[in-house]
């Protein structure tokens, strides 16, 4: 025994097979009648042991069960040890790694995204929320996602200019990701800098910065310009190795027409990305030809023609309708099969082997009797809908989280004498004009007649300004080199601004303003701490209403496209700075900002186009919105069109209580008809509301049509329910990590195998610790992350002269201050870890026994007693490599009851989080029954249903196979294509070195789809691992 | 058979078999689940103080699960945990913890040891009685002993049945009186005759006691040395050791991940003394030390504080009935304010001389702590970090947190971030119930039992103490005198 004792010997205590140390080599007498007392070093602490408490821990890995047999049991925080270690490898298929971990509150919707990306076949996914519940999120979810499983680092944002700082916040404030606005030139030097290319960036830029001219392809001057040579580069990188590793396109329906450069912008992205997100609010239907482009973007092997997409949509219908008949109250194996039959004469699910496997298991006489069964069923159906992972959709009528309620309000106010005089005045005189010159007075008027149903005294005073300084404003723009134009009309009202009134006079009697006023001074008495938005089309209105609300008291900020400041840094104030009651804005504020801090909104002015009027809604009515109601209130002057619109057309059909929605897209056709019939035709007021109601009707029958198409599409997009249970699940069972699971997962790692290292924990109870690492971990820090090309990965390996402050919290962005580093599961720390746990193949001390109390384990119908729980690991890989944590467990007194897989799982998250070592288990249980129960009983459980996931992931796997093979030919198949009539071209052409050329580049492709055919093929055969990781005996009090 | 069945079907099928690591079926090896007859180490930490005793079991191997012992009807009305260090002794000599009839109640057991006063007079009903103090004292850990093996033994039958239990003796003394090599002999002498005594007799009382005390004087000579292993041959041996209390109380924290090694302050503030002692807090080839700079104890303990509050009381209202005052229990907190516990309210003057004499008091305390710094800062550890940063304190003791320590440490501090700039003042460092000690207590109420805890880790690994006599001051620095310009004529 004593040869065993050298230095650096793993040891561990006999009586706590757990506490595992290292022998430093040193000795001292023992006690009369003992040995000598060793010198251990555990991981917390050195201690002198007598040598008969400790034993050499062996060099192979005991296994679970006969760890429990020989009594050699551990803790409670070994077992949540064990669990960390196996859900940071990164590869589990039923953890969400991005849930818990920004700076997001959790709508278990936006998760929805997350895994039917992680499921597509062409690593690509539309989401096509509604407005307002937060794409954006979701997108940064995905990209989390993917940085953990798989260790991405190259993001692109691609959007409209105005939402480049919203993207770049939201990255920051709500994802923990840095990300810099670039423009062409900057862009086309990160892509090509090798550099940034291994260690990663994360970068936003413009469509409309980034699309190339037209003709940039013909272009010879190579230097023409920076969206030329980007193209160009894009282009040239078009069948290498990826240089992005996602590409998120928000806004994607700028993308929609295949004519536009824009469009072409996408399919020059697109083969150079790995990973595509597109975002877009445009509604999903069956005949909507932006949809097919799009999705032609995301996959244009399998989206070419509008058939293809037809073909899908076929293929996908008689698998939504056996779903929908499985969740029936009484399915019917019969219905199924001849539905399923059905399906698999379609051309693209011929020989599909998921579907024949659902087919063999409705044979089975009880298949549909058991409620989990046809649930499994139904998730199996939608699994192989070719579309259930290539769109995500949610409505917000879908989110039970989103209970908004809209509360318009009408304020028709009558117009003052003087107001009415003053409007009377300048439509005589405009008509006069008109008439004068043979024009149509309806659209000329429109434009006056809208500033002054705005606010007359901002208009008139406006008029007189501009009148007063034109000379000035002229002088101003010859110095720039500029013109100002001013028409014809405006000229001619300037003329006659005089004529029309005072200022003053219909500023003291502005009966709009008087009620806004009122309104505002009783809602602010009522609710001192609120604020309000107001949006307002003109300028001059909203600068005159600035003016005289400051005057009164409500202090409050302006902006529109004249203010200097820039948009953000208003939104800030308004939003940080308590004195600030009142935003004014104009239709810059109604896109891409957030004002859901806000739940009251006046529109001074109403749109004639409802929506313009819910882009203004859609800022307050959103994700985050606290209240229960937003207020709006809309104010108008009686007796005018805007008021006979409001009437007859929004309050008809409800437009600003609903959100538009679906219907957005078809509203504007109808709008613009009706503008343009109400202004050209000299039409009386009884006539004007004839022709509203007219429209009225129109979209009420549209709205209709709408919705049936929706109701039709729903099999466009799979059914969510399953999805969100599984989402829901995740959370429920705890699948996560938390700061408590990792510091004890690094603490312990290196405290044991790097010495010399230190952890003070600055604050009991505190996840603050002041780590300093020895020499030597520092070096096998360094090298690790040299060897997965870590950019500057931690301070922690700087030659700091003091420890370095380290926060432990699985966050990707933390309350805490800059000079304190968060270490969350992409830390390289955890990454090193885990990496090294698995080369080594440590063990992790895999039998355990712990107590908790019945409270801990709700909802589990375990009653008090002693169970054994079982876990075991499956690896799977294919086309995907995935793995899944699996538990069971058994009563000692009664090991026949069986309980299901979800109870086991919340036992096992319970102890791990709640459980207390249980000394005394060893003991009194019999440990040779235990033993028994989790070979024989338990493992044995797990092993058959191993077999059969085994089977349903191989059949998964050969379809997945066989669907990237088919898409692989078409592929091979388009662009030999379109390279064989490049070459013809050029051989018409006499371009001899063009032709060779060109036909490189096919022979090019024509090699290397053979050899990714072969890397397909070759991951036909799944390989598959089954690991007993972990054995607990746990008493439940 | 089921296990059986499933490896033939899974050959028959061909599919991989379940992986167990080594990827073979491990050998089963014969069940050592309860290991029978192992040996397993206990160690009693036994917290001697003067108003009260505490014990705590540890088994430092098998788990490491400590355990504070409850004394039953023997134990003070406020906690199952605090023994009075308290004996009641019969006219025929027989001893109990537990009342007696017709026994003499012998308080201050300890208090009689550190005096080093063998004789120990008490008043009986039939006048005072001497005592040997020595004996009782003895018999008083003999009795503790004893209750805490039984208590144990039956408490947790279930874990430790089967072992063969090997003891350990941990026995705390004061840091002040860690310099006194002949107390501490006498210290563990009595100990070790303690655990003889429980160990091998039937009876004890103060007859067996004494003869305990013979016999291991004797053993003691012959072994040319004090205390150390005890072999019982009619009982269980133990080791039996004397260890400095600073220790004992910041063992936790330095097998913590709050560790910060450097110099250190602990203040215990009790029921008759205050104990102020610093020591710099390092590891060497893994085991910690503990380089006690400063030690120092005086009477300026809580119930001392009381007693002048009493005094001035009777002084000033002579016809104040302050009969429970005066005997009050010294392991109660004392009543404080005062004044609440008077009636009828109390005048202005009284107040005013109250608090004119808790100044005066405070600023003894005061002195008796700002002389530590002054040693430290002037010879003892002058160049130590901790002027920089702040000096970590703990606060020990019974009375730790009375407002008027209170007040007391955050004065000090003032002057400290004053006097010593950039120092951060005084640092007060909580202590916090360990999550392996099994005991119905708070974290407020741990701090009664932080010694014994401390005591109950085997004493190789709470560390060396070494005596402040032993460690030599720092020289001051001495500044380097300006070189006088030379200029030599090579230079020109």
């Amino acid at each position: 025994m004593a040869n065993e004792f050298t230095a650096n010997t793993r040891v561990r205590l006999t009586g706590d097979p757990t506490r595992i140390g290292i022998l430093s080599g040193r000795t001292r007498p023992g006690r009369p009648g003992r040995g000598s007392r060793y010198q251990v070093k555990f991981p917390d602490t050195t201690q002198w042991i007598p040598s008969d408490q400790i034993e050499p821990v062996p060099a192979e890995r005991e296994s679970p069960v006969d760890l429990l047999e020989q009594g050699k049991l551990g803790r409670a925080v070994d077992l949540r040890r064990t669990l960390t270690h196996v859900r940071l490898t990164g590869r589990l298929a039923d953890v969400i790694y991005s849930m818990e971990t920004t700076n997001t509150d959790f709508y278990p919707y936006q998760f929805k995204p997350v895994l039917r990306f992680l499921h597509s076949p062409s690593n690509a996914l539309l989401i096509a929320d509604e407005v307002g519940l937060g794409k954006t999120i979701e997108a940064g979810l995905i990209w989390t996602e993917l940085r953990s499983r798989f260790d991405l680092r190259r993001l692109l944002v691609l959007c409209p200019a105005m939402l480049r700082e919203k993207w770049q916040r939201e990255l920051a404030h709500k994802i923990g990701v840095r990300a810099d606005i670039v423009k062409a030139a900057e862009l086309l030097q990160r892509l090509r800098e090798p550099l940034a290319s291994m260690h990663g960036y994360a970068l936003i830029c413009s469509m409309e910065g980034t699309r190339p001219h037209r003709g940039w392809d013909d272009d010879v001057d190579e230097m023409s310009n920076a969206t030329a040579e980007l193209a160009r580069y894009l282009r040239s990188r078009e069948h290498d190795d990826h240089i992005i590793d996602l590409l998120i396109v928000d806004e994607a329906h700028y993308m929609r027409n295949p004519e536009s450069q824009t469009n072409e912008l996408g399919h020059l992205f697109r083969p150079v990305a790995e990973n595509l997100l597109l975002l877009t609010a445009t509604p999903i239907h069956n005949y909507n030809q932006d949809l097919l482009s799009l999705l032609s973007l995301l996959d244009g092997d399998t989206f070419q023609r509008p058939q293809d997409l037809q073909l899908i949509l076929e293929a996908s219908r008689p698998l939504v309708e056996a779903r929908d008949h499985i969740l029936t109250a009484n399915p019917a194996a019969a219905t199924l099969v001849e539905i399923l039959a059905r399906a698999e004469t379609h051309p693209l699910l011929q020989g599909n082997r998921q579907l024949d496997a659902i087919r063999q298991a409705l044979q089975e006489s009880d298949c549909l009797t058991d409620r989990a069964n046809r649930a499994d069923l139904a998730r199996r159906l939608e699994m192989i809908n070719p579309l259930a992972y290539v769109i995500t959709r949610t409505r917000k009528r879908d989110v039970k989280e989103w209970r908004v309620v809209r509360e318009p309000q009408a304020e028709a106010v009558t117009m003052t004498p003087p107001e009415q005089a003053f409007y009377t005045a300048v439509t005589d005189f405009v008509i006069d004009y008109a008439l004068s010159r043979d024009v149509n007075e309806r659209f000329i008027l429109s434009t006056p007649q809208r500033q002054m149903s705005s606010s007359m005294a901002a208009t008139l005073r406006a008029w007189r300004q501009r009148r007063d300084n034109i000379d000035e404003i002229r002088a101003a723009a010859r110095d720039d080199d500029r013109e100002v134009e001013v028409g014809p009309l405006t000229q001619a009202i300037m003329d006659r601004v005089d004529g029309f009134g005072s200022v003053e006079d219909l500023m003291s009697h502005d009966s709009k303003y008087e009620r806004v006023q009122l309104m505002l001074e009783q809602f602010f008495d009522e609710h001192p701490d609120e604020k309000v938005v107001l949006f307002s089309t003109f300028r001059e209105t909203l600068n005159y209403l600035g003016e005289r609300l400051s005057s009164v008291g409500i202090s409050n900020l302006v902006m529109h496209g004249g203010i200097k400041e820039s948009k953000e840094r208003i939104l800030d104030r308004f939003r940080d700075d308590s004195t600030i009651r009142m935003l004014l804005s104009s239709e810059i504020g109604s896109e891409g900002i957030d004002l859901q801090f806000c739940r009251v909104l006046i529109n001074y002015d109403l749109p004639w186009n409802p929506m313009r009027v819910e882009q203004r809604i859609g800022r307050l009515d959103r994700l985050g919105q606290k209240a229960s109601r937003i207020l709006i209130w809309n104010l108008l002057y009686a007796g005018t069109i805007d008021a006979r619109i409001y009437a007859r057309l929004y309050e008809k059909l409800d437009l600003c209580r609903q959100a538009l929605g679906d219907f957005e897209a078809v509203l504007g056709d109808q709008i613009r008809k009706l503008e343009f019939d109400l202004l050209s035709d000299h039409l009386t007021p009884q006539q004007q509301e004839a022709r509203i109601d007219q429209t009225a009707q129109a979209l009420e029958n549209l709205k209709r049509e709408q919705a049936q198409l929706e109701s039709e599409a729903a099999h466009l997009v799979a059914y969510g329910d399953y999805i969100l249970n599984q989402v829901h699940a995740a959370r429920d069972m705890n699948r996560r990590i938390t700061g408590n699971d990792l510091q004890s997962y690094i603490i312990d790692f290196f405290t044991m195998h790097y010495p010399g290292c230190t952890f003070k924990q600055l604050r009991e109870g505190d996840q603050d610790y002041e780590i300093q690492l020895s020499a030597s971990a520092k070096q096998a820090l360094d090298g690790f992350a040299r060897k997965r090309r870590l950019a500057a990965p931690t301070r922690l390996l700087h030659n700091a002269p003091r420890p370095i402050v380290c926060r432990f919290e699985n966050r990707t962005i933390s309350a805490s201050s800059a000079a304190v580093e968060l270490i969350n599961q992409f830390h390289p720390l955890v990454r090193f870890v885990s990496e090294t746990i698995t080369e080594q193949e440590e063990q992790l001390s895999p039998a355990v026994s712990v107590k908790l109390f019945s409270s801990d384990i709700q909802g589990t119908g375990l009653a008090p007693g002693d169970y054994v729980l079982a876990a075991a690991r499956w690896s799977v890989e294919g086309l995907q490599a995935s793995e899944k944590l699996v538990f069971a467990v058994a009563s000692i007194s009664a090991p026949d009851a069986s309980f299901d897989a979800a109870v086991a799982e919340r036992l096992a998250n319970a102890s791990a989080q709640a459980g207390v070592d249980w000394f005394d288990g060893g003991r009194v249980v019999d440990l040779q029954a235990a033993a028994q129960i989790a070979d024989g009983v338990l493992f044995s459980q797990i092993e058959e249903s191993f077999d059969a996931y085994v089977e349903d992931v191989r059949r998964q796997n050969e379809d997945r196979v066989d669907l990237q093979l088919r898409n692989l030919r078409r592929h091979l198949d388009n662009q030999r294509c379109k390279m064989e009539k490049v070459r013809e071209q050029h051989r018409l052409s006499a371009r001899a070195s063009l032709v060779k050329a060109t036909e490189g580049r096919i022979h090019a492709l024509e090699s290397r789809v053979e050899r990714q055919e072969l890397a397909i093929e070759e991951r036909r055969g799944i390989r598959y691992r089954h690991d007993e990781i972990l054995l607990a005996l746990i008493r439940v009090l | 058979m089921k296990h059986l069945i499933r490896s033939v079907a899974s050959w028959l099928r061909g599919s991989f078999r379940p992986h167990r690591y080594g990827g073979k079926q491990a050998a089963k090896s014969q069940p050592d689940a309860k290991r029978v007859g192992s040996i397993c180490d206990v160690v009693i930490g036994l917290d001697f103080g003067t108003s009260c005793t505490k014990i705590v079991v540890r088994t430092p191997y098998e788990r490491d699960r400590a355990f504070a012992v409850p004394f039953g009807p023997a134990s003070h009305a406020s906690s199952l945990y605090l023994l009075p260090s308290a004996l009641w002794v019969s006219d025929s000599g027989e001893a109990s913890l537990t009342s007696l009839r017709n026994g003499v109640h012998v308080r201050d057991v300890k208090y009689y040891l550190m005096q080093s006063k063998r004789d120990l007079v008490v008043t009986g009903d039939d006048g005072p009685v001497t005592l040997d103090s020595h004996a009782v004292a003895v018999a008083f850990l003999a009795l503790a002993l004893t209750h805490t093996r039984r208590w144990f033994a039956d408490a947790h039958k279930s874990s430790y049945a089967d072992f063969v239990l090997d003891w350990q003796v941990n026995i705390g003394l004061p840091s002040a009186d860690f310099a006194n090599r002949s107390l501490c002999h006498d210290y563990l002498r009595i100990a070790a005759a303690a655990w003889h005594l429980s160990a091998a007799s039937d009876k004890i009382d103060l007859s067996s006691a004494k003869n305990a005390l013979e016999v291991q004087i004797k053993r003691d000579d012959a072994a040319s040395g004090v205390g150390g292993f005890v072999d019982c041959q009619n009982g269980p041996s133990a080791e039996v050791k004397l260890i400095p209390e600073v220790a004992a109380e910041v063992v936790g924290y330095a097998r913590s991940h709050l560790r910060d090694e450097g110099l250190h302050i602990l203040m215990d503030i009790g029921a008759r003394t205050l104990d102020v002692c610093s020591f710099i807090l390092h590891e060497k080839d893994g085991d910690d030390r503990y380089e006690l700079l400063t030690a120092d104890v005086r009477e300026l303990g809580a119930m001392v504080l009381h007693r002048n509050r009493v005094e001035v009381i009777r002084s000033t209202v002579p016809d104040q009935t302050l009969s429970k005052l005066v005997h009050w229990d010294p392991v109660e907190p004392i009543p404080d304010p005062i004044e609440q516990h008077l009636s009828p309210e109390p005048e202005r003057v009284l107040l005013d001389r109250i608090q004119d004499s808790d100044l005066t008091y405070s600023k003894k305390c005061s002195q008796m702590v700002w002389q530590t710094l002054i040693d430290l800062k002037t010879r003892r550890d002058p160049h130590s970090k901790r002027w920089h940063e702040g000096m970590p304190v703990f606060l020990a003791g019974g009375a730790k947190d009375m407002r008027f320590y209170q007040e007391a440490i955050g004065q000090i501090s003032s002057k400290v971030e004053e006097m010593y700039p950039p120092c951060r003042g005084v640092l007060p460092l909580a202590m916090t119930k360990p999550d392996n000690l099994e005991a119905e207590i708070s974290d407020n109420g741990y701090h009664r039992l932080a010694v014994a805890f401390g005591l109950s880790y085997p004493e190789t690994d709470i560390g060396m103490v070494t005596r402040p006599g032993d460690i030599e001051d720092v020289p001051p620095r001495r500044r380097a005198k300006p070189q006088r310009p030379f200029v030599s004529k090579d230079m020109v």
